[in-house]
């Protein structure tokens, strides 16, 4: 199968520090891949290399056959959806506004500053919303009045609007509780296959990652230490990942 | 392991350091060193002075006189405007505007020759018994017209220095500056002097007023607005700019409306600052019932004075009600 995303050989550093080192990688489509690792491994920097807010230092990115370089970022960008850690959503728009703001690139920019949306997106968001078990009741509240749960639902559902064929989450269910987090990466599971969107999630509960993942990826010092499937995961992986090396001395675990 | 602290030995920070005690020193020599300078220190004795002589503890003091001038030249409020009626040669004298009428007064003149006053002609007035409060009304729509105006054109002209003067906007080191200069300038230029600059480029009246006010507060906004730009929470726009919106709908779908609360806030403020603004500037000629008030002033008309401020002092007092109301509503 031809892979959706490669990584050739990737380095980022930010001034001194090497965030990502030398990571090749390649992920073919449809899959739900997992990145593991314990903050500061540089997952976060490697979804910011893919979506475009970074620039790797060395090496090429490809998605869907073609290398992510700031000229093709226009074309590729509305082809991806992002999920964040604290959703990013914006606080003082409604919930339908903020799932609209994901059909933004494909707005003429007069069009965008008047605030109209074509009809087409809007019953789109409806529908989208739905799915992911919110109500009409929902729709013209404020981001800011929903629960951390209900918000990264809407933030699935903006993800979702331009029909991605990948999805990139960093964190998304770090800021949840146990229930709501398996409830929101069943929710994106799900709503991955139905569309046949490849994802691509940093999480930091190993559990979670056992249960959802098709793939999961180790990283620790900006290197990929571990890649393979949930059932190959061992304690011995786990401990290589997060292990004792990076407690402080002086402080009982 | 090393072992737990206790935390026995941890050194505490006094409340009164020496840093402080140093400058509570140095204010304090600068205050007296300024107060001496200004001879501030007679001030308290004038006053005392002042209420000695009102309660009648002494005979006279130094303040007294003017006070007891401006205060029995204020009072009562003059509500009334007197007209020539040679002035009005279209006025029917059987069909009065509703609620006037005509009143015959002599007019003298001082007589230096003879040292005395002299009845030189007798003429006849309409008398209108609220036309001053009329006139006022009138110049005091002049002046919120001309604040209006001004704080409108602010409101939208002040989105360019807020754009190019927010650096998470414009990374042009050239344009962000000259856009944070542009606000500093016109803000640390007082009105009063600016309005004198545009009565000359563009002549007596409202317009000059309008210019002035809008310059000023788009120095204010411009600044305010930036400055709220720049704190505003960067993740929506980094996921709105992951998406690959552009700057523009960025500024529109992420930025916008997390400082709108806040700039309406300003605008609020704008408007009744300006409506104070305007009637200031008016005294330099920059319209409305700042003119005025000058005029009766230079006449010592204090009479009219206090009837035009006390109909400014309504105006600012509701329209700051009124502020708060919509505020309250679009928030």
């Amino acid at each position: 199968m031809k892979p959706l995303l490669q990584f050739h050989d990737v380095s980022k550093h930010y001034d001194r520090a090497l965030a990502v080192d030398r990571v090749s990688l390649s992920i073919p489509a449809g899959q739900f891949c997992v990145l593991l690792g314990a903050s500061g491994a540089g997952k976060s920097t490697l979804l910011k290399l893919i979506n475009g807010l970074q620039s790797p230092t060395k090496g090429g990115i490809y998605f869907d056959g073609q290398r992510i370089l700031p000229r093709t970022l226009p074309q590729i960008q509305p082809r991806m959806g992002m999920i964040h850690q604290s959703f990013h959503l914006v606080p003082r728009l409604s919930v339908l506004d903020n799932v609209l703001t994901g059909c933004l690139p494909r707005l003429s920019t007069l069009a965008a500053l008047l605030g109209r949306f074509p009809r087409a997106y809007q019953r789109k968001a409806c529908q989208l919303l739905a799915c992911v078990g919110l109500g009409e009741e929902h729709l013209y509240r404020r981001a800011s009045q929903l629960s951390g749960g209900q918000q990264q639902r809407v933030a699935i559902a903006r993800a979702f609007l331009l029909d991605p064929i990948l999805i990139l989450a960093d964190e998304p269910v770090a800021s949840l509780d146990p229930t709501t987090s398996r409830e929101v990466l069943t929710l994106l599971r799900e709503a991955a296959r139905e569309r046949g969107a490849t994802v691509l999630c940093s999480l930091h509960q190993v559990e979670l990652a056992r249960d959802f993942a098709d793939r999961i990826v180790g990283m620790r010092g900006g290197q990929i230490v571990f890649d393979g499937p949930p059932s190959a995961f061992s304690e011995a992986d786990e401990t290589a990942l997060y292990g004792p090396v990076f407690t402080p001395a002086g402080v009982r675990p | 392991m090393t072992p737990r602290e206790s935390g026995e030995s941890w050194q505490l920070a006094p409340r009164l350091s020496p840093r402080l005690i140093v400058v509570l020193l140095l204010a304090t020599t600068f205050l007296s060193w300024s107060s001496h300078r200004h001879e501030l220190y007679k001030l308290p004795t004038l006053l005392i002075q002042g209420v000695g002589e009102a309660v009648g503890l002494r005979p006279q003091s130094e303040i007294g006189p003017a006070i007891r001038r401006i205060a029995t030249g204020l009072f009562p409020f003059r509500l009334d405007e007197k007209t020539d009626i040679s002035r009005l040669p279209n006025l029917d004298p059987k069909h009065l505007p509703l609620g006037t009428y005509l009143s015959t007064q002599p007019l003298r003149e001082f007589s230096a020759v003879e040292n005395r006053w002299k009845t030189v002609e007798t003429r006849t007035f309409l008398v209108d018994p609220i036309g001053y409060i009329k006139r006022d009304l009138v110049l005091m729509l002049e002046t919120i017209e001309v604040a209006l105006w001004g704080t409108l054109l602010a409101v939208v002209l002040a989105l360019i220095p807020a754009w190019f003067g927010a650096r998470n906007l414009t990374s042009n080191k050239l344009a962000y500056s000259t856009a944070r200069g542009f606000c500093s300038l016109v803000r640390a230029l007082p009105e009063l002097i600016s309005a004198l600059f545009f009565v000359m480029i563009f002549g007596f009246g409202v317009i000059p007023g309008v210019v002035t006010l809008a310059v000023a507060s788009m120095g204010f906004l411009g600044k305010f607005l930036a400055d709220d730009i720049e704190n505003c929470d960067p993740g929506p726009q980094d996921a709105l700019r992951s998406l690959g919106a552009n700057k523009l709908k960025v500024f529109r779908y992420a930025i916008l409306p997390q400082v709108l609360p806040s700039y309406l806030a300003y605008l609020q403020y704008m408007l009744e600052r300006n409506v104070r603004a305007a009637t200031a500037i008016g005294v330099v000629g920059a319209g409305g019932i700042g003119m005025e008030l000058k005029g009766r002033w230079d006449m010592f008309d204090f009479g009219h004075v206090s009837t035009t401020l006390l109909v400014i002092f309504a105006t600012v007092f509701s329209l700051e009600k009124l502020t708060q109301f919509l505020r309250g509503k679009l928030i």
